[in-house]
C-alpha cells in the first residue's frame, strides 16, 4: 500500500482541474478497546423516543445495521478550527488570524484572546463587529475590515488575507453593514463521525454519603440569613402561621431535606436514554469540496490578463487547499477525545491517507498526509499565493474589546459574584 | 439519452422536504437538482448565455426518470447554532447616513445660489445654504459623539439586560437557536436523473461545464459531485400519473421564474421556489394498467375563493349555479352545448357537459366543510373546440374583471361571483399544480381508488321509497333501492358497477354536512324534490375520478371523494 506523500503539484492539478473532491475515511475504536462504550451526544427529543441520540438503521453490504451520530458536521468543524488554532499559537502553521484581545483589560485577562477561529461566525461574528483596534476605530472601519465587508464570493481577495478559514469552514455576513445581503460563502469542508453497528446501554448515578447524613433530617431557611440553612427550629425562619420555611436553593431538589444542601445519599437511577453505546467500529469521513473552491474567485486589483488571472486563483486555491489538509492532518494528530467517556482512536496503525476523488467516477488517487508534510504544504502555497499578490500575515489586525464591552461583562462578573442572594430573593 | 450522475460525496444527503421541515427529501427532486444547476450558472461573474439556453432547452424537456436506492433516515434532532445578531454598539450606518444626506443638500443649496437671478432670490438661497451647512455639521458632531462613545464605558447602571447582552457575546454563553438538519444515507450514493428521448446535441458541452461546477444538493454540507454522462442504470421511479410520489419539476420557463423569486428572496428569505409538481411511481408498479374512468376529465380549471363570505358546502348548488350562469353570461351566444347542458332545441343534452363543482374544506381534523373554491370540470373526451369555448369563456369573464377593476397595474383581479342576498364571492384562478390547499388539488379527488365516500350527498335520480318509513320492512327496502339507484348512477357516468354501496344520512368524514342539511334540490319550485343521501362505494377495483354521482352532478351534489386502503370508510 505504498502511498506516496501528497505534492504540491497534486494539489494544483486537483484545484484546476477535474477533481471532484479530496476525501478521507478513518475506522476509530474506542480508547478502551473494541467493544467499550461510548457516550454519543444527546439531543433534545420528545418523551416518546427512546433514546436521545441520533440513530439510523443504514443497509451496509446488504445488512441492516444501526448507526449514530457520534460527532455532528458543526462540532468537527469546530474542532478543526481548535485543532488548527493550537498549530499556530505553536507557530507550526502560519496564516492569518484576527483576535480580540482581553489580556489587557482588568479582570479580564482570563478570557485570553478570542481569535476568528474560535468565535462562533468566524470573522463575521458580532464580537469582532463590536471590538475596536488600537486607535480606537471600530473593527468594521479598519481597512482591514470595511475590505472584508466589501467582499463577495466573487471577490474574495480580502478574505483570503484576513481569515482565510472563513473560506474553507464557510462564513454569512449576514448581521453586518450590509444585513442580509452580505458576503456568503459557503463552507468546503465537511466531515462527520458515525458509529456503525450500534448497541444502546444504561448509565446509573447514585451517591452514598461520606458521613452518612440520613434522609430524614429537616433543613430550613435562617431567619437572620435567608441565604443560610439550619437544622435548630429556633434559628429558622418562620412564615405567617408560625410554620418555618423548608429551605431549598434554585437547582436543587428536595425542598426542606438534606439533599437541598447536597448531603445524604441519591437513590441510584439508571438512565436508559442516553445510556452510552458499543459499536462495531466508528468511521469518520472528511470531504474537501473542490467545486466549492473553485466558485471563490480572486480578481485582484490590476487588470484581467486571463493567464496571469488564472495563476492567481490557483495559487489561492491551492493555499486553501493546504490549509484545510492541514486541518485534517492537525485533528487527527490531537485524537479524538470528543467528550466525556468518548475518547476514539484510529482502528489500524497505518498513516493518514487522502484520496483525490475524480469528477465522472473511477479509481481515486490516494496518497498519505501528516502533520508535517501538511505544514510544508501550506508554507510552499502560501509563498506562491504571495508572489501573485495575495499576502498571508500572521495577525493583520488586533482588536481589543469596545470598553463598553468589558465593563459590562465585569459588572456582571461583580454581580454575579455576589449575586446569588438577589437570585434566591427574586425566585 | 442523456443522464445526469450524482456522487453524493459524503454519503449522506442533507436536503429538508419542501413540504416538511422535519423530513428529509429522498430522493433528489429534480427540482432541486436543477436549481443547483442554475446557481452554478448564475454564480459566474457573467453568466454564459450559452449555458442559459442550455438550461432553458432542459427545463422544457418531459420530467426525467430517476435511478436512485433506498435510503434511511437519521432521525431528527434539534440542533442548537449560536446566533449573530447580539449587537452592543449603535451601528453607525443610519447616522452616516443622514450625514451624507445633510452634504447633499448643502450642495444642492450652492447650486441654487449660482443659479439665482434676482437679488433677492440670491440672498435667501445664500440663507438657505447657511441653514443647509448648520444642519451637516450638527449631523456630523452627533456622528462624533456615537464614536466618542464607543471609547467611554457605561457610565449609568447598567440594566440586567444590558449584562446579559454583554456577556453572550462571548462564544461559550452566546444564545443559541434551534435548528434542523433531516438527513438520509443512502444505500448507494450514486443517483441519476434520466431524461430518455432527449439529445442534448449543441447543449452537451455547457451542460457538462454547468454539472462540473455543481457544489451541493441541499445543505451546504450535502457535497455531491456532478457530470452528464451517457449511460445510466435502469430507473427506479419514472413519471406516472397514478403514482403516489409527487416531486417537483422543472417545467418550460423555469430559469426566468428563478430569476423573479431571487429578486424577492435574494438567498436570504426562506422561500419555497416555484416548480411544478410530477407524480412518480417505482419502477415495478409504473406500467400502464388500465384503470376505469369517468366521464368527466381530470383537467380540471380550479378558482379559489379569495375574499367574500365564508359558505358552508351546503350551498354548493347555488354557488355552483352561479357560475355556471356567468360562464354562460361570458360565452359565445348561442352559448355551446358544453355550458348550457342543453341541445339546440332546448332538450337536455345527451353527452356529458361541463360541471361546476364547489370543492369543499373536508377531510382533515379540523375541516370546516366550508367551500374553498370552485372547480370547473371539463368532461373526459371533450372535444379540443368545445374546450376552447369553455377557456374562452372564461377569458372574457377576466377580461371584464379586469376592465373594471379600479387599479390598471394589477393583471388578474379576483372575479366577482354575485350571489344575491349571500354576498359577492371573489375568486381567483389557481394555475396548474400550485393550488396550495388539498382540497383544491385535482388529484385529491382524481385519484385512482376503491372505495369512495361522498362530501355532499348524492341526489338520487329515482326515489326509493320512503328511507324513514315506520314499518322496518319498507324502510328496508327503501334503503336498498336507493343503493341500486347509487350503483345504476356510477354505470352512467362509465363507472363499473360498484361491488359494495351502503347508503347514509351521514358520513364520519370530517366536515361533511349531513344530508338533510341540504337545502331540496332543485331549488324551482315546479320540480320534483329528489331525495339525498350519502353514500359508501366500493369498487372490486381502482377507479379514476373524479366521481360525481346523481341528478346534481354537474351541480356539485354527489361528489365523491377516494379513500386510501388505511382510512376508515365512514360506515
Amino acid at each position: 500500500m505504498a502511498d506516496r506523500p501528497i505534492t504540491l503539484e497534486v494539489l494544483h492539478g486537483a484545484v484546476s482541474g477535474d477533481a471532484a473532491a479530496i476525501r478521507t475515511v478513518t475506522r476509530l475504536q474506542p480508547a478502551g478497546g473494541p467493544g467499550d462504550k461510548v457516550f454519543p451526544p444527546t439531543y433534545a427529543t420528545d418523551r416518546s423516543t427512546p433514546t436521545r441520540y441520533a440513530l439510523e438503521t443504514r443497509r451496509i453490504d446488504g445488512e441492516e445495521r444501526l448507526t449514530v451520530l457520534l460527532d455532528s458536521v458543526a462540532s468537527q468543524a469546530n474542532r478543526m478550527e481548535e485543532a488548527l488554532l493550537a498549530a499556530w499559537e505553536e507557530r507550526r502553521l502560519d496564516f492569518p488570524v484576527i483576535s480580540v484581545d482581553f489580556s489587557a483589560q482588568d479582570g479580564l485577562e482570563d478570557l485570553g484572546r478570542i481569535s476568528t477561529l474560535q468565535a462562533p461566525h468566524r470573522i463575521a461574528d458580532a464580537l469582532l463587529r463590536d471590538s475596536i483596534a488600537e486607535d480606537g476605530t471600530r473593527f468594521r472601519d479598519t481597512p482591514v475590515g470595511a475590505a472584508y465587508t466589501d467582499a463577495t464570493v466573487r471577490a474574495a481577495d480580502a478574505i483570503f488575507e484576513s481569515c482565510p478559514t472563513a473560506l474553507i469552514f464557510g462564513v454569512w455576513d449576514s448581521t453586518g453593514p450590509r444585513g442580509g445581503l452580505g458576503n456568503k460563502i459557503q463552507r468546503a469542508l465537511v466531515s462527520e463521525i458515525v458509529g456503525v453497528g450500534v448497541v444502546s446501554g444504561v448509565k446509573t448515578a447514585s451517591r452514598i454519603d461520606p458521613v452518612g447524613i440520613q434522609a430524614n433530617v429537616d433543613v430550613y431557611h435562617r431567619a437572620d440569613d435567608h441565604d443560610e440553612w439550619t437544622i435548630v427550629l429556633g434559628e429558622a425562619l418562620k412564615e405567617k402561621g408560625g410554620k418555618p420555611v423548608p429551605f431549598s436553593r434554585k437547582g436543587s431538589e428536595g425542598k426542606g431535606k438534606p439533599s437541598a444542601i447536597n448531603h445524604s445519599n441519591v437513590a441510584p437511577t439508571i438512565d436508559a436514554t442516553a445510556g452510552g453505546v458499543t459499536f462495531d467500529y466508528a468511521v469518520q469521513t472528511t470531504v474537501l469540496s473542490l467545486p466549492a473552491l473553485r466558485r471563490l474567485r480572486f480578481p485582484g486589483t490590476n487588470g484581467s490578463d486571463p493567464a496571469a488571472r488564472n495563476a492567481r486563483e490557483r495559487a489561492a486555491r491551492t493555499a486553501l487547499a493546504a490549509l484545510a489538509l492541514a486541518a485534517i492532518a492537525e485533528l487527527r494528530e490531537r485524537g479524538y477525545d470528543l467528550r466525556s467517556r468518548s475518547l476514539l482512536i484510529p482502528e489500524s496503525g497505518d498513516p493518514l491517507t487522502v484520496e483525490v476523488v475524480p469528477a465522472a467516477g473511477g479509481e481515486p488517487a490516494r496518497y498519505t498526509l501528516s502533520v508535517d508534510i501538511a505544514a510544508e504544504l501550506v508554507r510552499a502555497a502560501a509563498a506562491e499565493a504571495a508572489s501573485h499578490g495575495l499576502t498571508w500575515q500572521r495577525e493583520p489586525l488586533v482588536l481589543r474589546p469596545a470598553p463598553k464591552l468589558a465593563e459590562l461583562i465585569r459588572e456582571s462578573r461583580r454581580r454575579a459574584a455576589e449575586g446569588d442572594v438577589a437570585e434566591a430573593e427574586a425566585s | 439519452m442523456l443522464a445526469l450522475r450524482i456522487d453524493y460525496l459524503t454519503g449522506r444527503s442533507t436536503a429538508t422536504s419542501y413540504n416538511d421541515r422535519s423530513a428529509a427529501e429522498w430522493p433528489p427532486h429534480p427540482a432541486r437538482v436543477f436549481s443547483a444547476l442554475v446557481a452554478a450558472w448564475a454564480d459566474a461573474d457573467e453568466p454564459d448565455a450559452t449555458e442559459r439556453a442550455a438550461l432553458d432547452w432542459l427545463a422544457a424537456q418531459p420530467p426525467p426518470s430517476i435511478a436512485a436506492s433506498d435510503s434511511s433516515a437519521r432521525t431528527v434532532v434539534t440542533h442548537f447554532v449560536p446566533v449573530n445578531d447580539t449587537a452592543l454598539l449603535k451601528s453607525f450606518g443610519k447616522q452616516r447616513a443622514k450625514v451624507a444626506a445633510a452634504l447633499a443638500a448643502v450642495d444642492e443649496a450652492e447650486a441654487l445660489v449660482s443659479n439665482a437671478a434676482a437679488e433677492r432670490e440670491r440672498q435667501r438661497a445664500e440663507r438657505a445654504v447657511a441653514s443647509a451647512r448648520a444642519k451637516a455639521e450638527r449631523e456630523q458632531q452627533k456622528l462624533l459623539a456615537y464614536m466618542l462613545a464607543d471609547q467611554s464605558a457605561e457610565s449609568a447602571t447598567p440594566s440586567v439586560a444590558a449584562l446579559e447582552q454583554a456577556v453572550s457575546m462571548l462564544p461559550e454563553r452566546r444564545t443559541r437557536q434551534a435548528r434542523t438538519f433531516p438527513s438520509v444515507t443512502p444505500v448507494d450514493p450514486v443517483v441519476h436523473l434520466v431524461w430518455e428521448n432527449a439529445e442534448a446535441a449543441q447543449h452537451g458541452a455547457a451542460l457538462e461545464r454547468l454539472a462540473r461546477r455543481v457544489v451541493r444538493i441541499g445543505h451546504s454540507s450535502s457535497f455531491v459531485s456532478c457530470a452528464f454522462v451517457d449511460t445510466a442504470p435502469a430507473a427506479t421511479y419514472v413519471p406516472s400519473d397514478d403514482g403516489d410520489m409527487v416531486l417537483r419539476v422543472p417545467g418550460p420557463g423555469q430559469v426566468a421564474r428563478l430569476e423573479s423569486a431571487f429578486a424577492l428572496h435574494r438567498e436570504v428569505e426562506p422561500r419555497v421556489l416555484p416548480y411544478p409538481f410530477q407524480r412518480y411511481a417505482p419502477t415495478a408498479s409504473a406500467g400502464k394498467v388500465d384503470i376505469a374512468e369517468s366521464v368527466f376529465g381530470n383537467d380540471w380549471i380550479v378558482l379559489r375563493q379569495v375574499d367574500g363570505p365564508r359558505l358552508s358546502s351546503t350551498l354548493a348548488v347555488e354557488v355552483a349555479e352561479a357560475l355556471r350562469g356567468a360562464l354562460l353570461a361570458y360565452a359565445d351566444d348561442p352559448p355551446p352545448e358544453v355550458l348550457s347542458g342543453h341541445k339546440p332545441d332546448g332538450g337536455p343534452s345527451d353527452t356529458p357537459h361541463v360541471a361546476a363543482v364547489p370543492l369543499p374544506f373536508v377531510g382533515s381534523a379540523h375541516s370546516t366543510g366550508a367551500i374553498l373554491g370552485v372547480a370547473v370540470v371539463m368532461p373526459r373526451h371533450i372535444s379540443p373546440g368545445d374546450r376552447r369555448a369553455v377557456v374562452r369563456a372564461l377569458g372574457n369573464w377576466e377580461q371584464a374583471a379586469r376592465e373594471s377593476y379600479d387599479d390598471p397595474e394589477v393583471d388578474a383581479p379576483p372575479l366577482d361571483l354575485r350571489l344575491g342576498a349571500r354576498g359577492v364571492l371573489k375568486l381567483e384562478r389557481v394555475a396548474w399544480g400550485t393550488a396550495p390547499l388539498v382540497n383544491l388539488r385535482p388529484e385529491t379527488w382524481c385519484r385512482p381508488a376503491r372505495r369512495w365516500i361522498s362530501v355532499t350527498p348524492v341526489a338520487l335520480d329515482r326515489n326509493p321509497g320512503n328511507l324513514f318509513s315506520r314499518d322496518a320492512q319498507a324502510a328496508e327496502q327503501a334503503w336498498q333501492a336507493a343503493a341500486n339507484i347509487i350503483s345504476t348512477g356510477c354505470e352512467r357516468i362509465s363507472l363499473p358497477r360498484p361491488s359494495r354501496v351502503e347508503v347514509l344520512p351521514s358520513v364520519t368524514t370530517h366536515g361533511v354536512a349531513k344530508a338533510r342539511a341540504f337545502p331540496p334540490f332543485p331549488q324551482d319550485p315546479g320540480k320534483v324534490r329528489r331525495v339525498k343521501v350519502h353514500a359508501f362505494v366500493e369498487f372490486a377495483e381502482p377507479v379514476r375520478g373524479p366521481v360525481m354521482l346523481g341528478a346534481g352532478r354537474y351541480y356539485g351534489l354527489g361528489l365523491l371523494r377516494p379513500l386510501r386502503d388505511e382510512e376508515g370508510g365512514g360506515v
